[in-house]
Order: C-alpha cells, then structure tokens, then sequence
C-alpha cells in the first residue's frame, strides 16, 4: 500500500532521512517511533507530500505522490501534530468543505460527512460550531475530517497527545475500525503503551534511519506460524540441541533455561513437540507464545542502540530488506 | 465558481446575511447623505463611492488577501489546506476572491451606486466602462500581489509576524496605484497617445490593455506560487517569459525611430537590474535546494537541476547580457549619446565618470557583488534577518558613503563602493573585482562550515 524507496531528505548540514525504504502492507497499523528529531515527523511529512524529498520515491497505492501531489491526497488522510479546524464554522460545514475539497462530490458530500460524524461519535453535534468542542471531540473532528473521503491511507502525527485516558481508549477504537474498514494507518505517538494497543507493526526510526520495521502482537503470528517460549524448571545444557532436534520448529534464540521457537500455529503441532520435550527428559516449566510487546521492542532497541550492539546494523539492514523480511 | 470548495468556505465565514444587510444600509446611508448634502448633479456621490471603492478594495482588500494566508498558517490548518485534493488554481482564485468577497461585496455596491450617479450626470458610457474596469482589475491586481507577497513571506517562513501582513498588503497597496490613472484619465478624456516602439496608440486603450495583460500575469504568478506551495515542480519558464514581456513592455517606450540601439537597450536594462534584485529578496536562499540543484547538475540531470535553479540567477544572466551588449552598442567616447535620455535625471548621473561603456560593465560587477554579499549574509546564523540587514548595509555604501567620498574629493576611491570609470581600467574594475573574489571565497568557507551534509554523501539524482 505504501512503498517507500531511497528517500532522502536534507535540513542545513544535517540529513534528517538517509536512503529510507520501507513497504508497508494494507490494512496494517504501523507505529512510528524513535527518539526526538530521529526524522519521524519528516518521514510522514514526505509521505503525505507535504514536502518534497531531495532524492527517494513515495507511492500510495501505486502513485508517486510527488508527481501528482493532489491526486495522492485524494487517497490519504494527514492529521499533523499541531492541527487546526475553523472554529467559526459548524462541525457539518467543517466536514462539508472538507469532503469537497477532497474530491468528493457535492452530492455524496452530504452523506460522507454524516458517515464520518458517526463513526467518530460526533453525529449529535453536527450543528456545533469547531471553536466550541471540547480537546478530545476536536481531535476526533480533525480525524473526521482526515477519513472524510475513505482514504486508502491515513496518517496520524501524535494523535492522541492532550487527551485524557477515557479519549484515548475511544481513539484506539476509532483506529482499530478504520483498520477493520480498509485502511492502512501510520500513527507516530511518544506514547508507547497506548500504540501497543492497536499497532499491528512497529517501525523504529532513529539518526534518519529504519532500524527496525517488525510485526508486533497478534501480527507477530504470520503466514500460520507463530513464536513460543520454552522455559525449563532448571537449567539443562541440553535445551538448544533438543529444541533443533526437533522436526518443523526453527530455534530463534535459547540458552540452558529458555527458548524461543518459531512453531506452526497449530494446536496438535505445539502438543507433539511438548509430548516430544518432556519425553526428552527436559524439566518444561512453561510453553507459552512469545508476545514481546511494542514498548519491550523499543526498548530492546534502544538499549542495544546505547550499548552499540546492534543499532550499527540500520547499514546492513536496509529498510527495504526489513520491510521484505516481514512481507516474506 | 460555486463548486469551489475553498471560495464556498470562505463565503460561509464571510458573507453571513446580518453582515451583508448591515454593509448595504452603511453603504446607502452614505450614498444618500452624499447626494443630500454634497455637490449638486450627484458629484459629491461620484468622489465619495469612488474613494469608498478605493478605501475598501486598496485597503481593506489588500488586507484580507494577506490575512487569507496568514490566518491559515496561524491557525495551523493550511497544512490541511495543503493536503487537499484542490488543484493550485482552484486554491489561488478560491483563497483570494473568497477571503476578498465581502470588501468586494462592498465595493462592488459602491461601485454601482458610482456608476448610476455618472449615468444620472450623463457621462459617457466609454467613460463609466473604462473606470469600471479599471477599478476591478486595479483591484484584481492588487489582491493578487497582497497575496503573492504573503507566499512569498511564507516560503521565507517570515509570515508569522503581523508586521509581514502589513508588508504584504502594502506591496498590494502599492500595485493598486495604477487605480488612480482612471481618475486622471477621466478627466482628461482619451487626453493623449502612448508611444510605443514608434506607434501611437490611445492613452486609455493602452493602459486597460496593458493593465489586463500585467493582471494576468499577476494571477499566473499567483498559480505559480500556490504550485510550488503545494508541492509541484515549478520549471523556470514562466519567469522568463514574465521577464521578457517586462523587457519588452518597458523597452517599447524607448524604442522610436530615431532612438540608439544603446537607448532602446537602456530601459530593459534598467528594469533588469531591478528584476534581479526583486527576484532575489522574494525567494528563499535555501542552501539545500541550491545543493540539490548542484548535484543533480553535476549528475547531468538538467531537467530536475533546472527546477532547482534560482530565478535571480536568471535574471543576473540577463542583465548582464543586457549590460554588455548596451556598453558594446555605446560609441567610445563620452556620455553624450545618453545626455538626452531620462538617465541623467538619476542620482548618479555624476558618478557615470567619462566613459558609459565602463560604467555599464561595472554595473553588472556591481550587481553581482551585491548578490554575493546578501548571499553570504543568507547562509550565516542569522538568515532570517540576512535581506534586510544586507540591503541596509548596500544603501549605506551607494548613498551616505558615495556622497561622503565625494564631497571630501576622494573620486579614485569611488569605483570601491559604486560603479564608476576611474580613468583606467585597471582602477574602475579592480576594487568590484577583488570584492567579488572575496566575497565568493567567504561564501565558499560558509557553505563548507555549515551547508555541506559532512556524513554520508548523498545518492546520485535521477528520480524524485
């Protein structure tokens, strides 16, 4: 859906994305995150061409959105961090104008702007004027008018920044819909616990550069495969061995007490292979799947990065290449 | 025009019914004290709806035209603007005659109220349409500037300030001027004719033709600028062809039968050197885009190096062709070919020295040094501040400083700080020269310090 290639955006004396590729699949939501001035915002301002890269290529559903700005916008929605509404127009208008000014046409703009109210709660305050709502219902007009015209992608700069808790749940609601409804979402946020809630993939961008662009939770569990853990009740050096003994699982990483495997997502299948454990003689304390959360990635990340462990791959683990890791 | 979303916006916010009624009673009251107690024959009607026009569209007009942009920018929605899948020209007519539709509104009241009392007074109907036109298209004109300017300020990113607004519409004001010559040339009716390259034509005729052409490439700037507003790549066409009709236009009223080649060259020369420096302080001096540009140059990419050329550098190439080519059309001698043009009415008419030729090559050195050194003020620390800091410091030095110099008779200094034929060669284009030299190499220290992207290097240009 969107396939980003060698883009490359420069600030004075400093280059803010370097040879950034990414794909990213439909009807998945990406988190983007990384540290301050990592290139976060930048890299959604070139793809929602709000800026033009010095080198590189965006296609939203298959159009370089640089060579036809305006019809790329017809297909995607941008709600940047600092977003404004016109508060002297009523909450319909809002919609209206912005339904017509998307390409929809006046007939179907009427109803547009009524399924959008809806679907963000905002049905009973279409006579409202925008300066009048409170914080959490104008993020949700601002959605509302980024969805207006059922953009094939939308994106999301710090959507849910000044909300309260209970506005955040109604938002990762919201998100969690639209993915459900048909489209591909970036969200950038600082605030990790909450992306874990709806994110289907993590994208972790840092110095200008992917370093990291995986599934996370329930998205981690692809093409019928999924990742277990195996923890014994004692260490045994045997443990590694054994686990690559075993026919059909792949040893991800394990020690003398743990393991990480990756298993068919079939129930008989995780079974046998427990049968095949204990019958090994191994002490199995706990087989459980892996679900290693957004904020644990990051964080990993981030520690590895720190202790310069692995943050030195962005060189040999292009964005492309993670990207095709994750399609495979 | 209805299906405009961005005007229909525009229209909601500024056209409610209670604000229409309330300007037309305003209107109508003042129409009918005028009548009441002004001038008999409706006269006093006639002056007040016309400086009522004047008022609400140069002033007020100019205003929200700025406001348009500015109000966006401030409220944080123009990058939703942006976003949007309106197209450049439905953005740049839906914007400026949906921010300006009530002024107009207004105007066009006063405009009527005008024309009926000039119908009830029994003047010409030739007479009523060329003001009438005149005072839309001067409008037009003006509002297009106001916000031309306020992009331009945008791209600078100096449009926060409420200060720039007025700028903006100041420039607006200032292009709604040319109003007044329908004042004039109302009462003088059809008084004289224009010529242009050695033909007459009709004063009226040729200032509504010429400011209808001049309108439309006011509003083709417009389209340009909301382009590269929203994202396109803007090639440097429409600002040659904008400055060859200028050259053109200004050159044809020089350009009679019995004038020199040098005379015909002077205006569009002279209009060339305003040009460039116009075209400089309007655009951003953006290090990166002219990186890119010398990259993808260097790559034998033309076509995208040239969307990254600036447009003064254009100009600069043209007035020093010009420039060239007006010393080379000048006979060796003294300044008499040119004692009869309007050149000698200029301040610096003494300063011209023996020889125009030398003058006019150190006129375009001139130039050149004054583009480096703004350019070298625009990629220190301080960009923001860089255009006017520089043009303070280049007005000090051609004027306080040239009087200074002469008045204590150090003439041999001259050719430091204007163009000026010291008697040799050597000593008239020396000082420019070693300026020039200086100044490019600090710019090419600067640009290492600070532009240069020092890791990495950046891929070769061929998509994007």
């Amino acid at each position: 859906m969107i396939d980003v290639s060698h883009l490359t955006y420069d600030y004075p004396g400093r280059r803010a994305l370097d040879d950034v590729s990414v794909t990213i699949a439909p009807l998945t939501i990406t988190a983007l995150v990384g540290p301050n001035g990592a290139g976060k915002s930048t890299f959604l301002r070139l793809c929602a061409a709000l800026d033009r890269p010095y080198f590189g290529q965006v296609k939203i559903d298959g159009i370089d959105i640089h060579d036809d700005p305006r019809a790329a916008h017809q297909r995607m929605g941008f709600l940047p961090d600092f977003f404004g509404l016109y508060d002297e127009i009523t909450v319909q208008q809002c919609l209206l104008y912005r339904a017509r000014a998307q390409g929809v046409s006046s007939s179907a703009a009427e109803t547009a702007a009524r399924r959008a109210a809806d679907r963000l709660g905002l049905g009973d305050r279409l006579r409202e004027k925008a300066g009048t709502l409170s914080r959490g219902l104008r993020q949700r007009l601002a959605i509302a008018q980024a969805i207006i015209h059922e953009p094939k992608v939308l994106m999301l700069d710090e959507p849910a920044s000044g909300l309260d808790p209970e506005a955040r749940i109604a938002l990762a609601q919201v998100l969690r819909q639209l993915r459900d409804d048909g489209m591909t979402i970036i969200v950038s946020s600082h605030i990790l616990a909450e992306l874990e809630d709806y994110s289907t993939h993590m994208l972790i961008i840092r110095d200008g550069k992917i370093v990291e662009f995986t599934p996370i939770g329930q998205a981690a569990h692809h093409e019928g495969r999924q990742r277990l853990r195996i923890r014994l009740a004692q260490e045994d050096m045997r443990l590694p061995a054994i686990v690559q003994q075993v026919a059909d699982i792949s040893l991800i990483e394990g020690d003398a007490l743990t393991a990480v495997i990756d298993i068919a997502d079939d129930a008989g299948r995780r079974a046998d292979v427990l049968k095949q454990l204990i019958g090994a003689g191994l002490a199995v304390s706990e087989f459980a799947p892996e679900h290693l959360g957004l904020q644990d990635a990051y964080l990993n990340h981030v520690h590895n990065g720190t202790n310069g462990a692995t943050i030195a791959a962005p060189q040999a683990m292009s964005g492309t290449q993670v990207a095709k890791g994750v399609q495979s | 025009m209805i299906g405009n979303p961005e005007f229909v916006r525009n229209l909601w916010l500024q056209c409610t019914w209670p604000r229409l009624l309330a300007a037309a009673v305003v209107i109508a009251i003042i129409y009918y004290a005028a009548v009441y107690w002004g001038e008999p024959g409706q006269a006093g009607a006639v002056f007040i709806n016309k400086w009522l026009f004047h008022f609400i569209i140069g002033l007020w007009s100019t205003r929200r035209a700025a406001e348009a942009l500015a109000e966006e920018v401030g409220s944080n929605t123009w990058e939703i603007q942006r976003m949007s899948g309106l197209s450049a020209w439905s953005m740049a007519w839906g914007k400026l005659l949906g921010a300006t539709a009530y002024p107009w509104f207004c105007a066009l009241l006063c405009l009527a109220l005008m024309d009926a009392s000039l119908i009830n007074r029994s003047a010409p109907s030739d007479e009523i349409l060329f003001l009438n036109i005149n005072l839309v298209v001067s409008g037009l004109i003006a509002q297009a500037v106001s916000l031309s300017v306020a992009l331009l300020l945008l791209r600078k990113a100096q449009l926060r300030r409420r200060l720039m607004v007025t700028f903006a519409q100041v420039c607006g004001l200032i292009a709604y001027a040319n109003s007044f010559f329908g004042d004039v040339a109302s009462l003088v009716s059809g008084f004289h004719l224009v010529s242009w390259y050695g033909k007459g034509y009709p004063a009226l005729s040729f200032d509504l033709v010429s400011l209808i052409v001049f309108g439309g490439w006011m509003w083709f700037g417009l389209y340009r600028l909301m382009r590269l507003e929203l994202q396109y790549r803007n090639w440097p066409w429409a600002w040659i062809g904008f400055l060859a009709y200028a050259l053109f236009f200004v050159g044809g009223f020089f350009a009679d039968a019995q004038a020199t080649v040098a005379e015909a060259l002077l205006a569009p020369f002279s209009v060339s050197v305003i040009l460039t420096y116009l075209s400089f302080l309007a655009e951003p001096k953006d290090p990166v885009r002219y990186r890119w540009g010398m990259i993808a140059f260097a790559s034998g990419d033309l076509g995208k190096a040239l969307s990254f050329v600036p447009l003064w550098l254009i100009s600069y190439i043209v007035t020093a062709a010009l420039g060239i080519a007006l010393a080379v059309s000048l006979p060796q001698g003294p300044l008499a070919p040119l004692e009869n043009t309007w050149l000698k009415h200029l301040w610096f008419w003494p300063h011209m020295g023996l020889r125009p030729q030398v003058f006019f090559i150190a006129c375009v050195l001139f130039v050149g040094r004054d583009i480096l050194f703004l350019l070298l003020l625009n990629l220190g620390s301080w960009r923001q501040r860089a255009d006017l800091a520089g043009l303070i410091y280049l007005l000090i030095a051609y004027f306080p400083l040239t009087s200074i110099i002469g008045f204590v008779g150090g003439l041999s200094l001259l050719p430091v700080v204007v163009p000026y034929d010291a008697g040799n060669l050597i000593l008239s284009f020396a000082p420019v020269l070693v300026e020039i030299g200086v100044l490019a190499m600090l710019i090419g220290r600067r640009w290492q310090a600070s532009v240069a992207i020092k890791p990495g290097i950046a891929p070769a240009a061929s998509a994007g």
